[in-house]
């Protein structure tokens, strides 16, 4: 059992799902039941009482994106390559010209341009930047994600605690030892519904099937198992049929607002992310991938940064605008940077010595550049900061322990992080 | 309540002969468009389930299941059916002891359930249960044999070690081994290979992943020797020694130097992506000759080390102590300088023993805890001497009968299906374990799941699309597991259904498609058929290998008596039975 900390009489206010539901149950008497004319008011209703939970959007940047073409531009030195650097709305900090409407915003995000770690394989850090652990074959580490909404998330809501849009990173990258209610809810393609939430049947039929199934669960042997089976299905349809999942369909935004976000699927991604977190979802993570630019370097990094940089721009201050950004956590980082020495093709291979991260939101000054390289970017000037550090950094923004301890499969107690020390300054 | 089947039947005409070799799990049998009202399934079912292979050796107008004499004569050491009666006498004792009393026996087809489920990974189809059902006796060694001559058995077992063994993987581009690992392990299994052989061949294993599953276990950790000795003492042994890499085991008798004297058995071994694009595998090679010490955080272990350093924990970037390879179960260990094929080849021949007693316990442990739904020990892979086992006894007496018959993982499969325990009604996963009284109610694993609905459904798996995708082929199968899998070595009775699974059977394609497909078991049943119960039935036949309760069937009746249209019913029905949660178990 672990000690009762600040953080969990914390959780216990913003752990609403209990009040939610039992909203519900007086309202509606039952998930299954028809279709009541106040239910969008509900939904709103419920929407806005999770919204004073605290949320997290990870923007995954997959392949390893380069800190020189992105946080961290070298122009002065060789290894800086073609890319310029330009102000920002911050004196003092410039970032790459790639990125011209982040630097219009940096004043809302901090940089950490010290991040170091040893994983130099894709999958290998991929799992070392989701789970804060490197693999190993003894235990199976939940992802961020996971770990977030085990704390935060109101697993009793109509929409998943935990969604993840885009495909390129998989893997592992599931609730691992907390178990599959802790998976996310993948939505492949933010211009379409998540797979398998629409009915194959018109609604009528669709609930006529599901009485059925309850009927047959009704009697019988394995009492537990069928009540945790309607218990299930009752709260997949009523996801499914929730006015809620509107919160999906990008169309229902209005056209301008749409629009602002630029255009591609991650741009998409980012405008689903915030309509996710606006009505209460706890963690979303919105992945774009192909910065695994071992040539052609520049070119490519414009190009992927002309998909990032609107969006994320757009992002961060759509949520200030909306009040949520206050209460939500923004990252965007990648497996691990790439070199500073430009190869002979053009390309950068893959450098998890030092690299950068962008991190906003939930009472991170914005503004400020914490750690640095050295001038050729090969090593940490200032200010190591690890992974560990970082992930008890994130945690703690979220007003999760760190230090709480999880079973794993063996009984081994696993803490959320091991060591590390948190970044004081991104408060200061 | 099986008459009612029986009644289907009495319109019997003479089927005619189906070619033998058309049969396999997916779902031929029923396939073929009519229903047993027309066509008389008694005898017909009769005959597919003879012309299984295994079904060869008997003539195909034997009717009499029971009076058919074991095929395989029990030459060894000690029969499955003793050793079962031992354990059963076991049991009887331990429960009197504790004042406890046997779950009900489930009735016959219950059982007749579960074996097929634990030994082919499949539910039987309707025609074999309706076989069963009608013969006069059941002769459970008999049906048991049948299942493990079939080669389904191997099938179902590779898959669930390709599993145990997969999961655990720390790179993805492993997964190119997954298939070959499955293969060779299927066909170990089918032909009764020793386990202590199978175990010896994975360790000294080296070649080409993507042709050679032998090697899989040291793929899927990289060659890194931490991980693979880890793996290979947890998988084997099941003992979690990597506990001990980084600090003395808190909780075990083995220390930091033992573990790492265990890493020292493979240093030289390297496993490396395959550098020709053309071919995307990853070989796993051994050398004896040392140029340099590479670099020890090398990424892939593009090359092995001359002998294992154990790092130096105040100072991580010395290089450490060099170890000897010390096995530390009979501590007997061998020269620094020793060659890889030495090393390698010792470990396998100590690790199999039949003085190491951990190797034939955590078999036991392992396939007791699949067929019982719980273990000996608290997990199937954290056992060894400092672990209290369950009747310790009865464990003592499987893996004594299991080393007489040469690592038979048949004969132990045979043994655990014959016990009194495994014939009880299950009781669910959540329930406290307080003794033998029964078996577990089990979910089932992602490849059972796909099998039952490939019966359920009718489907033809060959004839779905698949498509390369990253080391490996997506399939309708492979998308499943994404959904469904999970590792088979975790403990199941914390297991449950996500939401994400219960979407998939609700709403996908897959299942939609065939529900409603005019070649679907709903639409035939409602063209050829005007008798409710028969369409029941049917639908229940299917999906869940069994006949309705009279509750059950007279819910459906309501409901066919409430919609129109029959087709429509008749697909509700299908699809709502897909839908229970007994879909997903093995009861």
């Amino acid at each position: 059992m672990s000690e009762q900390t600040v953080w969990t009489s914390d959780l216990n206010l913003t752990r609403r799902g209990w009040r939610r539901r039992d909203m519900l149950r007086v309202l509606a008497g039952s998930a299954l039941g028809a279709s009541l004319p106040w239910q969008t008011e509900l939904a709103a209703q419920a929407g806005s009482l999770r919204q004073q939970g605290k949320s997290c959007i990870l923007l995954w940047m997959q392949g390893g994106p380069s800190q020189l073409e992105t946080f961290d531009p070298k122009q002065d030195h060789a290894n800086g390559g073609e890319t310029r650097s330009i102000a920002t709305n911050v004196s003092g900090i410039r970032i790459s010209e790639n990125l011209p409407q982040v630097a219009q915003s940096m004043d809302k995000i901090a940089l950490l341009r010290s991040m170091t770690g040893k994983e130099g394989s894709h999958p290998r850090a991929s799992y070392q930047m989701h789970t804060g652990y490197i693999p190993t074959a003894s235990v199976r580490y939940p992802t961020l994600g996971s770990n977030v909404v085990y704390h935060l998330g109101d697993m009793e809501a109509d929409l998943p605690a935990f969604v993840r849009i885009g495909q390129g990173n998989r893997g592992e990258s599931g609730g691992g030892y907390l178990g599959v209610k802790y998976d996310p809810l993948v939505v492949a393609d933010p211009s379409r519904p998540p797979e398998n939430t629409t009915p194959a049947t018109d609604e009528r039929r669709f609930r006529r099937r599901l009485n059925l199934v309850r009927r047959l669960e009704a009697n019988g042997a394995y009492e537990q198992a069928r009540a945790d089976h309607q218990d299930l299905l009752s709260r997949s349809s009523t996801m499914m049929l929730s006015p809620q999942m509107a919160t999906f369909d990008l169309e229902r935004e209005p056209q301008r607002d749409r629009e602002s976000y630029g255009e591609g699927a991650f741009a998409q991604g980012c405008l689903m992310a915030r309509r996710l977190v606006e009505q209460g979802v706890t963690f979303v993570e919105v992945n774009l991938n192909g910065w695994d630019t071992h040539d052609d370097n520049f070119s490519r990094c414009r190009d992927l940064c002309g998909q990032m940089d609107q969006p994320f721009a757009r992002l961060v201050n759509d949520l200030e605008e909306r009040g949520l950004l206050e209460s939500t956590l923004v990252l965007c980082l990648g497996e691990f940077g790439r070199t500073p020495r430009i190869n002979p093709r053009s390309g950068r291979d893959h450098f998890p010595r030092a690299f950068s991260a962008a991190i906003a939101g939930c009472g991170v000054r914005g503004g400020q550049v914490i750690g640095a390289t050295t001038a050729d970017g090969n090593e940490i000037a200032d200010r190591p900061i690890q992974i560990p550090d970082f992930f008890r950094t994130v945690f703690t923004t979220l007003g999760v322990d760190p230090d709480h301890e999880n079973m794993s499969g063996i009984g081994r107690p696993i803490p959320l992080v091991t060591d590390g020390e948190v970044i004081t300054e991104l408060f200061g | 309540m099986w008459r009612r089947t029986g009644l289907a039947c009495e319109q019997m005409t003479r089927p005619e002969h189906r070619p033998a070799n058309d049969v396999a799990t997916e779902t031929r049998l029923g396939s073929s468009g009519r229903f047993r009202r027309h066509r008389g399934s008694f005898t017909f079912g009769l005959i597919a389930l003879f012309a299984l292979p295994w079904g060869t050796v008997l003539a195909q107008d034997q009717i009499t299941v029971a009076t058919s004499a074991s095929t395989t004569a029990a030459t060894s050491a000690v029969s499955a059916e003793e050793t079962a009666l031992a354990v059963d006498r076991l049991i009887a004792d331990e429960l009197s002891a504790s004042g406890l009393e046997a779950n009900p026996k489930a009735e016959n087809l219950l059982w007749v359930r579960r074996v097929f489920l634990d030994v082919v990974g499949r539910p039987p189809t309707p025609d074999e249960l309706l076989v069963i059902q009608t013969s006069s006796e059941l002769d459970r060694s008999w049906l048991i044999d049948q299942l493990l001559a079939n080669e389904q058995f191997g099938r179902n077992w590779g898959r669930y070690w390709r599993d145990a063994i997969f999961y655990r993987r720390t790179e993805e581009r492993a997964m190119v081994a997954a298939l070959p690992t499955q293969e060779y392990m299927a066909t170990a299994f089918n032909e009764d290979r020793s386990w202590g052989v199978v175990a010896s061949e994975m360790i000294v294993a080296q070649g080409d992943a993507s042709e050679d599953g032998r090697v899989g276990l040291i793929v899927a950790q990289q060659g890194r020797p931490e991980e693979t000795v880890s793996e290979i003492s947890r998988l084997f042994l099941g003992i979690q020694i990597q506990c001990a890499q980084c600090h003395d085991h808190p909780t075990d008798r083995w220390t930091r130097e033992q573990f790492h004297e265990l890493a020292a058995f493979f240093p030289r071994v390297s496993s490396r992506p395959n550098p020709d694009p053309d071919k995307r595998t990853i070989m796993v090679q051994a050398q004896d000759r040392f140029i340099r010490r590479p670099n020890r955080e090398t990424m892939n272990r593009f090359v092995g080390t001359a002998e294992h350093m154990m790092p130096d924990l105040a100072d991580p970037q010395a290089p450490g102590t060099e170890m000897r390879p010390i096995f530390f179960v009979n501590n007997e260990g061998l020269p620094i300088g020793t060659s890889d094929a030495e090393r390698r080849a010792s470990l396998a021949r100590w690790l199999t023993a039949t003085d190491n007693p951990w190797f034939a316990k955590a078999a036991v442990n392992r396939v007791w805890s699949e067929l019982l739904g719980r273990s000996f020990y608290d997990a199937v892979d954290d056992i060894g001497p400092d672990r209290t086992p369950r009747s310790p006894e009865v464990l003592q007496l499987l893996a004594d009968g299991f080393v007489a018959n040469d690592y038979s993982m048949k004969w132990l499969i045979k043994t655990i299906a014959l016990t009194d325990v495994y014939s009880r009604e299950s009781v669910e996963p959540s329930v406290v374990d307080e003794g033998w009284t029964a078996p577990y109610r089990v979910p089932l694993r992602s490849d059972q799941i796909f099998d039952r609905l490939v019966i359920a459904l009718q489907i033809s798996e060959s004839a779905l699309p698949s498509q390369r995708r990253g080391p490996g082929v997506s399939t309708p199968r492979t998308a499943l597991a994404q959904l469904f899998g999970f590792d088979p070595s975790d403990s199941r009775s914390e297991w449950s259904e996500s939401i994400p699974q219960s979407l998939f059977l609700m709403n996908s394609p897959l299942v939609d498609r065939f529900v409603r497909s005019d070649n679907g078991l709903a639409a035939r049943l409602a063209n050829e058929t005007n008798n409710a119960d028969i369409q029941i039935d049917e639908l229940y036949s299917h999906s869940l290998s069994r006949l309705p309760s009279d509750e059950e069937r007279s819910a459906l009746r309501q409901h066919l008596g409430q919609v129109q249209d029959r087709r429509e019913a008749l697909e509700d029905v299908h699809w709502s039975l897909i839908n229970t949660a007994e879909f997903l178990y093995r009861d």
